[in-house]
């Protein structure tokens, strides 16, 4: 019934909209128009069409509201305003383009910066009742703050039974796996298990399957979308067929859900049945894992009930570990760590330690936000200051107008009209830049920004609104300069405005202040990021290539094969394999040295035999792990320098001192090795203790060092013997050096948005200089073709017409300094080891600007001080 | 003037109207319009056209003919007035006049 009629609420605007003298035929030849299109087309597009036609009757001759005003008086002043702003423009084409770049300029970054943020701040919101899902984390008491993102299989489901408020949880395990399907393999790294209330959790919409079943029954699995169209080719008829993981175990597919937003902080492509997770390799030590609150394996996320207090809550479970523990356990761990909840749409803008994949950063947003308003500023004032020094040329007009009976008031409301349609035109410039460029943007940035969808609708409307105040703002100064005009003075001739020239020095002085501060920054901020790539690391990242195994049991038993198949080739100095690579970030164990009287929690990693030589670690004492002494594999640690110190030992005094693994009186080991210090992680963090021990375990990652030039020869090497020996794995590598640098991707994109926008700002202020020093040499020609006249030579001329601008740039050189100093000592002060010596930068950095001035302001003036006095002072 | 020109399009609807006499409204005029010029044209185009033409004095307009297909709602049945007769003759023979003048060689030879 309802789509036999043509949509009720269109013919309700029309109604609104129309004079009554019109609404009831428009609605009526509307409505047969609709019958006949609806019995040639369908429905669905006669409701199209209807909408389409009906929205072009919003003409003013049939509307209630502009009947009989386009005679009024302020329609015409209006229509008035309007044409003369038009002239004005095309009258002075140099500085209206300079006008509507700058301002363009402005609102493009502001555009951006403002889709970015709201994008950065709508992560995880999308699930229905958001707001009550919370992750559960870890955090040290006497902090009183979570820190560490990963958590025991233990915990949610005890936590759920002993506290009132929890309505379900979700935990997930994340495991990258082979998927294969016939003759199909795919390593997948978005395999996730996850229990079956999941989905209680996490909204997901589901096209096959059921949501309460699906993750029920062990060896079940609930595939995206995408991945069943990668494989199988169709989203349809996908539940019921297996996939094989591993080369290991069937699964059997339960459900097909759509894909995880983008705007999330963490992707699942594939969700298996928590259940499974004893039968997936090593099967005592998952089962352990499942079962321990200390093994911290799994992101736990909770949804609460309606009505329960998530502040509460988190206070309740905060000792929950404590109690969790027998009182022996509980001291033996020496666990001072409390469990806290954080809100799920906190996460991607308040990251802990151990996420999953980068997340965003609130400082760099505050930072961008802070550029987005300085970059609007900046094209606001090019226009404020461009208006008023040409003001003077608009003086008769405004003198012919106050003749004419103008008040003060309707003159401001011109000027004012007029800034605001040069801002809508430079918005409209500015958006369809951003549309034309957000392609090359999100490819560079890796982002997935969009412009025109219903999320960013509130952000145009908010830069819309910015635009509208910017305009307003740029034009109520010279609106006010321009309407005080007394007319007589003008046409008397009587035309400086000292005061105006002076607000306009200071406005130049901003605009070079600011873009010496953002070229600093940007200076900086590269120079840091090279500073960090090119720094020692006492570790050998480069030629090593690393083939993760994912702690696959079939291929870590069967390493010792592959190293000696490998070794024999001459291209392949040395492989190994271990738990981690640099650049990964470690775990820890708690154990306790010869003379301590606590545990401590120890970085500590899991490697093989020959994992110094691969990496180029050198000893400072003792020897490295010995595959011939048997003792080595299981009760032997290889400590760095710091830890070493740490303890309280010289490297020498370090060997043959006990340590107690665990803490518990039942592995007892020993120190066979000092390493020289290296860094593992970036220098962003300094260099911590590190413990290495044998834990074929903990295997995920073959590394293989290069020897040789040829390095492409050598992967090819390798991956001839991995496809012999492993041939139902696929050969998939990358490079340690790669992977290690891909902790400054961060800084190098900030850094790359922050020269994006001091680049803006270096235009925009060069186009305000260009159009006041363009302004001023015309104001200022009969001077100087007096001064010429008089004798003076064109080098004099350049004095005069240069010497303003100079005093002006050296004075934003004494204010940019201290502050790009303040910039560079705040931001660098994150990174553990910082760069020499700044002070040359930010000594030099403002030169930059200074280049660029100066030669737009000695290329105009010379070409003013080169005209001939004859042709300017003819007329006199 | 230009209150009392004749533009194309308003010719067209002018014709429109007087082909249909008595069931000239909205709809049926775009019926015509389109089945004689083959041209597209959309019902906001006709209906302000129309109306423009009332407001020169071209047309007149009363109220009638509400079907069951319409909801109720009533037609705007336009009427060509004697200044609209009067100002469709002129336009006429203005264009024969002017056709009058074309030398027809210009015809005859075919090389424009």
């Amino acid at each position: 019934m309802k789509k036999d009629q043509p949509p009720k609420w269109i013919i309700q605007l029309i109604e609104w909209y129309c004079h009554p003298d019109y609404s009831k035929e428009i609605v009526g030849d509307l409505q047969e128009l609709f019958f006949k299109w609806k019995s040639e087309k369908g429905p669905f597009r006669a409701s199209i069409l209807y909408a389409f036609n009906a929205l072009l009757f919003a003409q003013t001759y049939n509307s209630r509201f502009l009947q009989n005003s386009s005679r009024s008086n302020v329609v015409m002043m209006i229509k008035n305003y309007f044409i003369v702003s038009v002239r004005v423009l095309m009258r002075n084409k140099v500085t209206s383009a300079i006008n509507i770049l700058g301002l363009s300029l402005g609102l493009l970054g502001f555009t951006y910066i403002a889709i970015f943020i709201a994008r950065e701040q709508s992560f995880d919101q999308h699930h229905q009742d958001h707001e009550d899902v919370y992750r559960l984390v870890l955090g040290p008491l006497d902090q009183n703050i979570g820190t560490y993102a990963i958590t025991g299989a233990a915990m949610a489901p005890s936590l759920q039974r002993e506290y009132p408020g929890i309505r379900s949880f979700a935990r997930f395990r994340r495991f990258p796996s082979l998927v294969s399907q016939e003759d199909q393999m795919f390593y997948e790294n978005e395999f996730y298990f996850a229990d079956s209330s999941v989905f209680d959790v996490f909204t997901h919409e589901f096209l096959e399957g059921n949501a309460k079943e699906a993750l029920k029954e062990p060896n079940s699995l609930v595939i995206t979308e995408s991945r069943a169209l990668k494989i199988f080719g169709s989203s349809k008829n996908i539940v019921g067929k297996t996939l094989t993981i591993d080369n290991q175990l069937n699964y059997v597919i339960t459900g097909v859900i759509d894909d995880v937003e983008n705007n999330s902080h963490f992707k699942y492509h594939y969700l298996a049945s928590i259940a499974s997770i004893p039968t997936h390799h090593n099967e005592p030590l998952r089962t352990y894992q499942m079962t321990s609150w200390y093994a911290h394996y799994f992101y736990t996320f909770f949804r609460l009930e309606k009505n329960a207090d998530p502040i509460q809550l988190d206070q309740q479970i905060r000792s929950a570990a404590k109690y969790h523990s027998d009182p022996d356990n509980y001291e033996l761990y020496g666990t001072n760590m409390g469990l806290f909840l954080q809100p799920l749409s906190e996460i991607h803008l308040d990251p802990l330690r151990g996420e999953i994949k980068p997340q965003g950063n609130k400082d760099t947003l505050s930072i961008l936000g802070i550029i987005a308003i300085v970059i609007l500023a900046l094209g606001t004032f090019n226009y404020t200051n461009l208006t008023t020094a040409q003001s003077i040329k608009r003086s008769k007009e405004v003198g012919l107008r106050k003749t004419l009976g103008a008040a003060k008031a309707q003159l401001i409301h011109q000027f004012i009209t007029e800034s605001v349609l040069i801002t809508l035109v430079s918005l409209g410039i500015a958006i369809s830049i951003v549309q034309l460029t957000l392609p090359y943007f999100n490819n560079h940035f890796n982002s997935q920004l969009a412009i025109w969808t219903i999320e960013t609708l509130p952000i145009l409307v908010f830069v819309f609104v910015c635009s509208l105040a910017a305009g307003l703002f740029g034009g109520m100064y010279p609106a006010f300069v321009i309407s005080s005009y007394k007319p007589i003075a003008i046409f008397r001739g009587i035309q400086k405005n000292q005061k105006g020239i002076s607000f306009r020095k200071l406005i130049v002085l901003a605009q070079f202040a600011i873009s010496m501060i953002l070229i600093s920054s940007t200076i900086i901020i590269y120079q840091q990021v090279a500073f960090m790539k090119n720094a020692k690391l006492g570790i050998d990242t480069e030629q090593i290539m690393v083939i993760p195994t994912n702690g696959n049991s079939s291929i870590n038993s069967t390493f010792e094969l592959l190293k000696e198949r490998l070794e024999q080739l001459p291209e392949v100095s040395h492989a190994t394999i271990a738990e981690l690579t640099p650049g990964d970030s470690f775990g820890g164990i708690i154990a306790r040295f010869e003379g301590m009287q606590d545990n401590r929690n120890f970085p500590t990693t899991g490697v093989s035999f020959d994992y110094m030589k691969t990496f180029g670690l050198k000893l400072l004492a003792g020897r490295d792990f010995d595959v011939t002494i048997s003792s080595d594999s299981t009760e032997r640690a290889i400590i760095n320098e710091t830890l070493a110190n740490e303890l309280g030992w010289s490297p020498g005094e370090a060997i043959g001192k006990s340590y107690d693994f665990g803490g518990d009186n039942i592995t007892p080991g020993q120190v066979i090795g000092v390493m020289e210090d290296y860094h593992f992680n970036s220098l962003k963090s300094p260099i911590f203790p590190i413990v290495l021990t044998i834990r074929p375990d903990f295997y995920n990652k073959i590394s293989i060092r290069l020897a040789g030039g040829n390095i492409a020869d050598g992967v090819e090497k390798v991956k001839e013997i991995w496809q012999s020996q492993y041939p139902n794995w696929p050969f998939e590598y990358y490079f340690a050096d790669d992977h290690f640098y891909k902790e400054y991707e961060a800084e190098q994109k900030f850094g790359g948005l922050i020269f994006s926008f001091s680049l803006m700002a270096l235009v925009i202020g060069s186009f305000g200089l260009l159009g006041i020093v363009l302004i001023d040499t015309r104001h200022r020609l009969k001077e100087i073709c007096i001064r010429k006249t008089l004798g003076a030579g064109v080098s004099n001329i350049l004095k005069v017409l240069s010497g303003e601008y100079l005093k002006i740039i050296t004075v934003s050189i004494a204010i940019s300094i201290p502050l790009s100093a303040l910039f560079a000592r705040n931001w660098l002060q994150d990174f553990a080891y910082q760069m020499k010596s700044y002070t040359w930068i930010i000594l030099s950095a403002p030169f930059i600007v200074v280049l660029v001035a100066l030669l737009t302001v000695i290329v105009l003036s010379f070409n003013a001080a080169k005209i001939n006095p004859v042709e300017i002072l003819r007329d006199e | 003037m230009k209150g009392t020109s004749l533009g194309e399009f308003e010719e067209l609807c002018l014709l429109a109207v007087g082909i249909l006499q008595e069931d000239a409204y909205g709809v049926s005029v775009k019926e015509q319009v389109e089945k004689h010029t083959g041209r597209k044209s959309t019902l906001s185009t006709i209906h302000s056209t129309l109306i423009r033409l009332e407001k020169k004095g071209f047309l007149e307009s009363r109220m009638g003919g509400a079907t069951e297909l319409r909801g109720g709602r009533t037609k705007r049945i336009f009427q060509i007035t004697s200044l609209g007769k009067k100002s469709m003759n002129e336009a006429r023979e203005l264009r024969s006049k002017m056709w009058d003048h074309i030398p027809e060689i210009l015809w005859e030879g075919g090389a424009v």
